[in-house]
């Protein structure tokens, strides 16, 4: 049997598809970070006095944990230190838009050239896009439609200045800038991001998506998107990003904070391929992200769907607090590292309601040196009687150089709730590829059919067209890297 | 630098063995840098990732580290033959008590040639030269506080060594009594020779008191050799045990462990298995069982550094009242190990509502061409199957302890028979505390 490592080369040379940098004149404060910055950030976008004093106490909590030991060092992952006085903290297009007409014609020739034109999926898709262009939202599109079923969905410095009560009740209610040394970094500077709240009984009536990109150099992005759905609502929100090729490394601390009310139901879908560094592992995003829904209310339901192609490591825990009693929580997610990628990535499922149930599907992939861990959390508290998780976390190699890591945390508290965990690791085995080949099929071909079987239980949870791009971006990803 | 928890505890002492003219100075050496090593670093901290479950209370709040001799009262002696009775009752043993060996208590057997069983302590051709280039090789002094501690402070070792193809037919038994309020440190230093086979058991008990037993095993199996070894940890009371075994595997060497642990203020137990030649196995089975508000814990760790081996990992726990346990399981496949088989489950049973279980099945893999699996669940008894059995008229009590004590006794399904009885009653015993309704046997 032919080697499939046949046309490897063709796959591994193959450029950044989508690595070009834009032009566009940005407004940047110098880089570095003190008060100052920050309160230049918040004067810049006129924030009300709240906002301030929450970002200046972030930046004080964030500056004991620097002091301490910087970065939590616990994740399997490496990567130089992070000299957080080179960042610039802040840049936006100057020109601010005040329709689509105003936007400028270059950044919309780039979301063309990223296959995103906003017309385009105005029409067809039917989807909502609210375009973050490094920090600033930029476009906002079907405001009238969304407004109409009563939803808000703007930019999140919009939301600031126009619904304040709603982002004083729920920001930092998740995650606090005293959760983590990346949400207190996030939680002080952060420029931008999507805001959305669904009204109660509302079933929005389209995907929200934002598409991310990260632009100028040597700006760390630090989005924040706070999604509420109150009583008996449902939201479905894609959020996909890509980035242009460089050298230096990016820094990317989002924060996500999503909060269901009783009833209410969020879907939160990622389709994550931010630049991965080259072939030997130079450039490429840092991706430490920290994403948590909270099932506040009773009988809600939030559900995580990631894939994971993109940046140099990756760092995300999309987490769910099930604190009303018959919640639910779900994490699907397929995280693919090849050549120098490192993914520590995974769940925490706090049970505190009571019948509360989570379901964990993940699915790791690992080629060339890529190392992946999947690294979660299920934690049963002493009243979540009835509670009931199920986890399952296989993995996937396609080298003998590269890893795959499944680290598990089961803690019950209680004996009426059921916990299981299962976990497997291989490779593509002989048998199969063999089966496929004398089919005809050739190698790279059966290597993508059968890693696409293996992914089918997360891409079933995307939404329709998502799920037909991150099949895509799998197969283009995953070509490169099979050995 | 000095931690903290180092200076409240003071300085750890020389013993009698640092003393000692015999004792060679690769030994005094060994000794001295674990004691340099456990003053820098101290007890570990919840910080640790690997003490994340583990609370240290009753150990790092005790006053005197230094081992403790014999007692000298009868009551302990009464104490202990009792327990010796039930738990080691035939057979050749060696018996040691607060880690000072108790030949009266001993019973030899004829040994094949060229095979030593014995205490360092007992007279005999130069036991340290039996020890050379193993003891303090295979338990890593600077990684474990305790295997240092243990080694700065041993004041025996108990000696097994097994000549190349030597086969002892029946289990050779080991019995660590720990008693009174003293702290004892037991060591162990297991040799097979190629080729050989053996069965042996360390028993561990603790009578009256509050004892604090820190052991250390090391076991070394050479190509081609075969050992079936059991741990039998009873804890109880307030006695506070932290055990490790070192497992360095050869080629096509084979190892079985079977360990029975019960709760105490805190019982923990490490096992770590290395691959050092192709075609090793083992096979680690396990039960654990705590009630009251007792803890215990058993931690595990496979290296997988050499290709086409295979663990195999099966443990099960059952958890009452406000009891806490904790299985702690990585499997470690390093790059170039190939065709590695490796599978792990651990299943837990939680009697009450207050019963806490920390699982962490953690693998990490490096390899391609592996078979790796873990599975691990925590839940209460099947609400059918009790049914069915107080549908029989069984009380509740019995009707649980007789599903405790089946889903505990199922990790005994391949002990040879030899040594399947004993583990059989310390599990039913262990059933019996934690459920309050006796779990009967059919030879009984």
């Amino acid at each position: 049997m032919a080697s499939p490592t046949t046309g490897l080369e063709v796959f591994t040379d193959r450029e950044y598809k989508y690595g070009f940098v834009t032009d566009i004149e940005t407004d940047e404060v110098p880089a570095g970070l003190d008060e100052d910055v920050i309160r230049v950030i918040s004067a810049k976008k006129n924030e009300p006095q709240f906002m301030l004093d929450w970002r200046l106490r972030a930046y004080r909590y964030w500056q004991k944990l620097e002091k301490a030991e910087a970065e939590p060092k616990w994740a399997n992952v490496h990567y130089p230190a992070i000299d957080y006085d080179g960042i610039v903290y802040y840049s936006a297009p100057k020109k601010r838009p005040t329709s689509l007409e105003d936007v400028d014609p270059e950044l919309l020739r780039t979301f063309e050239k990223l296959g995103v034109p906003l017309e385009e999926r105005m029409l067809l898709a039917g989807v909502a896009v609210d375009a973050v262009f490094d920090s600033v939202s930029v476009a906002t599109t079907f405001k009238a439609k969304l407004s109409e079923a009563g939803v808000i969905f703007c930019s999140f410095s919009d939301a600031v200045q126009n619904h304040p009560e709603l982002i004083q009740k729920y920001l930092g209610s998740v995650v606090p800038y005293t959760d983590n040394f990346f949400a207190a970094l996030n939680a002080a500077v952060f420029s931008d991001g999507s805001f959305c709240y669904v009204p109660k009984g509302v079933r929005c009536p389209m995907e929200l998506s934002t598409y991310f990109r990260i632009n100028a150099m040597n700006t760390g992005q630090f989005e924040r998107t706070l999604i509420v759905a109150d009583e008996g609502s449902y939201v479905s929100y894609l959020e996909g990003c890509t980035a242009p090729m460089r050298d230096t490394n990016q820094l990317h601390a989002a924060v996500v904070e999503l909060v269901a009310l009783d009833h209410a139901q969020i879907k939160y879908s990622t389709v994550q391929n931010w630049y991965a560094g080259d072939k030997e592992g130079r450039g490429g995003i840092f991706n430490f992200v920290t994403k948590r829904g909270k099932c506040q209310g009773d009988s809600s339901k939030i559900s995580w769907t990631q894939v994971e192609t993109g940046s140099a490591i990756t760092w995300k825990y999309p987490s769910v607090i099930l604190q009303g009693d018959n919640s639910v929580g779900e994490f699907y997610s397929v995280a693919l590292t090849t050549n120098h990628q490192q993914a520590d990535t995974g769940t925490k499922m706090t049970h505190i309601g009571k019948n509360t149930k989570s379901t964990i599907v993940s699915k790791g992939i690992s080629g060339v040196f890529g190392q992946n861990t999947y690294r979660g959390l299920v934690r049963i508290q002493k009243g979540a009687t009835g509670a009931r998780n199920y986890s399952q976390c296989d993995s996937l190699l396609l080298g003998d150089r590269c890893g795959a890591h499944t680290l598990p945390y089961v803690e019950v508290m209680n004996d009426s709730s059921q916990v299981e965990h299962e976990a497997s690791t291989s490779r593509i085995s002989d048998d199969q590829l063999f089966y496929c080949r004398q089919r005809g099929i050739s190698a790279e071909d059966a290597v993508s059919m059968i890693v696409n079987g293996f992914c089918k239980e997360v891409f079933r949870e995307l939404p329709m067209e998502f799920a037909v791009e991150a099949a895509k971006l799998l197969g283009v990803s995953l070509e490169g890297s099979v050995g | 630098m000095i931690s903290e928890a180092a200076q409240r505890r003071g300085t750890l002492q020389l013993g009698a063995l640092d003393a000692s003219p015999a004792t060679p100075e690769w030994v005094r050496e060994l000794r001295s840098s674990a004691r340099t090593r456990f003053h820098e670093h101290g007890f570990p901290t919840r910080r640790d990732e690997d003490w994340k479950y583990t609370d240290l209370a009753p150990i790092t709040g005790r006053s005197e580290l230094g081992p403790g001799g014999r007692p000298d009262g009868r009551p302990f002696e009464a104490a202990i033959n009792v327990r010796l009775e039930t738990l080691a009752p035939s057979g050749p043993r060696l018996v040691f008590v607060n880690g000072e060996f108790a030949a009266d208590l001993s019973v030899a057997i004829d040994l094949p040639s060229g095979t030593r069983i014995g205490a360092l302590s007992q007279d005999g051709i130069d036991p340290w030269s039996l020890t050379e280039g193993q003891l303090g090789t295979l338990a890593p002094i600077d990684r474990k506080a305790f295997v240092a501690l243990n080694t700065s402070q041993f004041t025996d070792v108990a000696i097994l060594r097994f000549a190349r193809n030597a086969a002892l037919t029946s289990p050779f038994h080991l019995v660590f009594v720990s008693a009174g309020a003293v702290a004892s440190y037991p060591r162990v230093l297991l040799i097979l020779e190629e080729g050989a086979e053996a069965t042996v058991l360390e028993t561990y008990l603790a009578v009256g008191g509050s004892p604090f037993t820190n052991a250390v095993t090391e076991v070394s199996l050479a190509a081609g050799a075969a050992l079936q070894h059991c741990t039998f940890a009873v804890g109880g009371g307030d006695s506070a045990a932290i055990g490790a075994t070192h497992v360095a595997l050869g080629r096509d060497a084979r190892y079985r462990s079977l360990q029975v642990l019960s709760g105490s203020a805190i019982n923990r137990r490490d096992l770590d298995v290395a691959f050092h030649g192709e075609g090793g196995e083992c096979s680690l089975d396990g039960a654990y069982i705590a009630s009251g508000s007792q803890k215990v814990e058993s931690h595990t760790f496979v290296d997988h550094a050499v290709p086409r081996c295979s663990s195999h990992e099966f443990y099960k726990g059952v958890v009452a009242d406000q009891a806490a346990a904790v299985f702690s399981g990585r499997v470690l496949v390093r790059p170039g190990a190939q065709k590695t088989d490796a599978a792990q489950t651990n299943k837990n049973l939680l009697l009450s509502g207050s019963a806490t279980v920390d699982t962490k099945p953690h693998l990490e893999i490096l390899a391609d061409d592996v078979k790796c699996s873990h599975g691990a669940a925590v839940g209460p008894p099947d609400d059918e199957t009790l049914f069915y059995l107080l549908s029989r008229g069984l009380g509740r009590a019995a009707a649980t302890a007789l599903l405790a004590y089946g889903f505990a006794a199922e990790v005994l399904a391949d002990t040879p028979l030899s040594i399947r009885g004993m583990a059989e009653r310390l599990i039913g015993d262990e059933v019996s505390v934690a459920t309050g309704a006796t779990v009967s046997f059919r030879d009984e």
